[in-house]
């Protein structure tokens, strides 16, 4: 870490660039939450080993999810575009990034409650209900503290709070929102693709 | 990483068609015809033009590489393996587990790039490297590592590996060459560029701990969840179930065994590099020491700081004992005048304190301090300095040569 520290006449006032104490602590955060969701989706093939596709109460359509999923990876795109204008000092498209990001996330939500509300399943009629509303809900708490963490960051982008080199809050709500992405992107192929696939 | 991809690439080109027309080749009859092997061949001609270095286990491990990947897609033991769930799964992890990082170690797609380096400058080829320029940074090689691997375990996609053999080919050509960038990672050599030993570590048992979930599914099952050819597991006394379950294993536990020892090999390069970097720390820090005692020896030669080898010097000149110069002065009544530290009673404030006076400079303002000028200042003062605060004290040469003996152990 030492060859990372700059050359600076001042001393710093919180970290510089994105390898922060709080990069780190959100690195075993996403460890843990990883885990979290390694077994979940395992607790399902589990399920599905043992009972066949029988279990599977509905198979899930694609026809909100695809579109959903594509609205996630787009949110990610904007999100990362964000980040890498705030470090070329391009202050307000990182704040639009940063905003339609907060936007797809939110509408990612509205979907996957409308979703939700079709089921013709609780979480405590079967089995499989139980997997999918814990597994998507999980996710969808996981995709609110990423909104949240993403407006904040988009406010004090507002504020004027971040520069090229103070940008840690950036980075640590980026990595996150991408890993967000990420296990939406195995949930969505646990869930909604293995049981086309066999 | 750009590196890496063109190496990829020009080692896809190669061993991509070994591998996969192996399952081409083997048609419904279950045998291979003569050129299948023709591409293992060419990768192993590409790597003996290629290979530079005089070095003895790269090739015996190149060696023992290709003839595994032989063994597992081409000979007629894949063919009869191929027909057992569990054994087409281990012929799985020989390829991905044991090929692969051999060939890694054996820097094959270093030597086969430099054997077809002026071959593809002159084909479109060299454009197709440069496309496939991908970002191929750790993380997305761990992604895609463990997502083939659970991915193509899926029954249904199994099954259409079973059923088709060009699916079958793409099956195993994604095997090897994620597995072969997998282990590019582990094995780099240590460098800015690459992952750091703990980074390594994590990269390998994060995949253990993920490619172990299918293997755990799989062994629990309770039904048969793959199409298994029920005659061939009866000929080894199994229900396809229990060869179903043995696989699972297979892929469980001596998969695991495979990243818990190349885990074992990176800590134990990790200590060693530790170890190394400490001793060399270590030496730099005698080296040091040295140094310093170098710096004070020639200090002390200048003689502008060496007191002690100063004093050393004054003793056989003085000739004198300090101790008796120490009683001397107490006797004389110096201290009256002097302050002189050693001495009971000696604050006085009419002379020049003699305190270190082993490393003053000048005698009475005008003499060198050297034993001879002390003795001689000692003995008659009035003679050098005429007219002089210090009065003549009847100091014999002898006391004169035990006090200056004194008056030099002040430093």
């Amino acid at each position: 870490m030492s060859d990372a520290a700059p050359r600076m006449m001042a001393l710093p006032v919180g970290s510089i660039g994105h390898k922060s104490f709080g990069w780190w602590g959100m690195m075993t955060v996403i460890m843990t939450e990883a885990s979290l969701f390694a077994y979940l989706l395992f607790a399902y093939f589990y399920f599905l080993v043992h009972y066949g596709h029988g279990w599977i109460a509905e198979k899930p359509g694609l026809a909100l999810a695809a579109p959903n999923t594509a609205i996630l990876l787009l949110s990610s795109l904007f999100v990362w575009w964000a980040e890498s204008c705030a470090a070329r000092d391009r202050r307000g498209a990182q704040a639009v990034g940063l905003a339609i990001g907060v936007v797809l996330g939110v509408i990612f939500l509205a979907i996957q409650i409308l979703e939700w509300r079709e089921k013709p399943f609780t979480i405590a009629s079967t089995s499989y209900g139980s997997s999918y509303f814990i597994t998507t809900g999980f996710h969808m708490a996981h995709v609110v503290v990423g909104v949240l963490m993403l407006a904040a960051v988009l406010l004090w982008s507002l504020l004027g709070y971040f520069d090229s080199r103070r940008r840690a809050p950036i980075s640590i709500a980026a990595v996150y929102w991408h890993f967000v992405d990420l296990v939406w992107l195995a949930i969505f192929f646990t869930f909604y693709l293995t049981p086309y696939i066999g | 990483m750009r590196k890496l991809t063109s190496l990829l690439c020009a080692s896809a080109c190669l061993l991509t068609p070994g591998v996969a027309q192996a399952h081409v080749a083997l048609g419904p009859e279950q045998h291979h015809t003569p050129y299948a092997a023709l591409p293992l061949l060419l990768l192993a001609l590409a790597y003996a033009r290629g290979q530079r270095r005089n070095a003895l286990w790269p090739r015996i491990g190149f060696l023992l590489g290709i003839f595994l990947t032989w063994l597992a897609t081409l000979s007629p033991v894949a063919a009869f393996s191929e027909r057992l769930f569990s054994t087409h799964m281990a012929q799985h992890l020989v390829l991905m587990l044991i090929c692969a990082p051999l060939l890694v170690a054996a820097q094959t797609t270093k030597a086969a790039a430099r054997a077809l380096a002026p071959a593809l400058e002159r084909t479109p080829l060299r454009r197709l490297v440069a496309l496939a320029d991908l970002p191929l940074t750790p993380v997305v090689i761990w992604l895609a590592f463990t997502c083939l691997f659970v991915i193509w375990h899926l029954p249904g996609l199994y099954a259409a590996a079973l059923r088709d053999e060009t699916v079958h080919a793409l099956e195993h050509a994604s095997f090897f060459l994620s597995a072969y960038a997998f282990w590019s990672v582990v094995m780099a050599p240590q460098s800015r560029r690459t992952l750091g030993y703990g980074a390594r570590l994590f990269f390998i048992v994060s995949a253990a701990l993920i490619s172990g979930l299918p293997g755990a599914l799989i062994a629990l099952s309770s039904r048969p969840l793959y199409a298994i050819d029920p005659q061939a597991a009866a000929r080894l006394g199994l229900t396809p179930l229990e060869d179903q379950q043995l696989a699972g294993l297979v892929m469980w536990i001596p998969g695991g065994f495979a990243y818990i020892a190349a885990a074992l090999a990176l800590l134990l390069a990790w200590l060693r590099q530790s170890e190394s970097l400490a001793r060399r720390r270590q030496r730099g820090d005698g080296r040091a020491l040295f140094a310093v005692a170098l710096l004070s020896l020639t200090l002390a030669a200048c003689g502008e700081t060496a007191p002690q080898i100063r004093g050393a010097q004054a003793n056989p000149v003085t000739g004198g004992d300090p101790r008796k110069g120490a009683e001397a002065i107490a006797a004389i009544g110096c201290g009256a005048c002097h302050t002189i530290p050693g001495v009971n009673g000696a604050v006085g404030l009419v002379g020049p304190p003699l305190d270190r006076m082993g490393r003053r400079i000048y005698i009475a303002g005008l003499l060198r301090n050297t034993p001879e000028n002390m003795e001689a200042w000692l003995q008659d003062p009035q003679k050098i300095v005429p007219g002089g605060v210090m009065p003549d004290m009847g100091i014999s040469a002898e006391q004169s040569r035990d006090i200056s003996a004194y008056l030099y152990t002040l430093r």
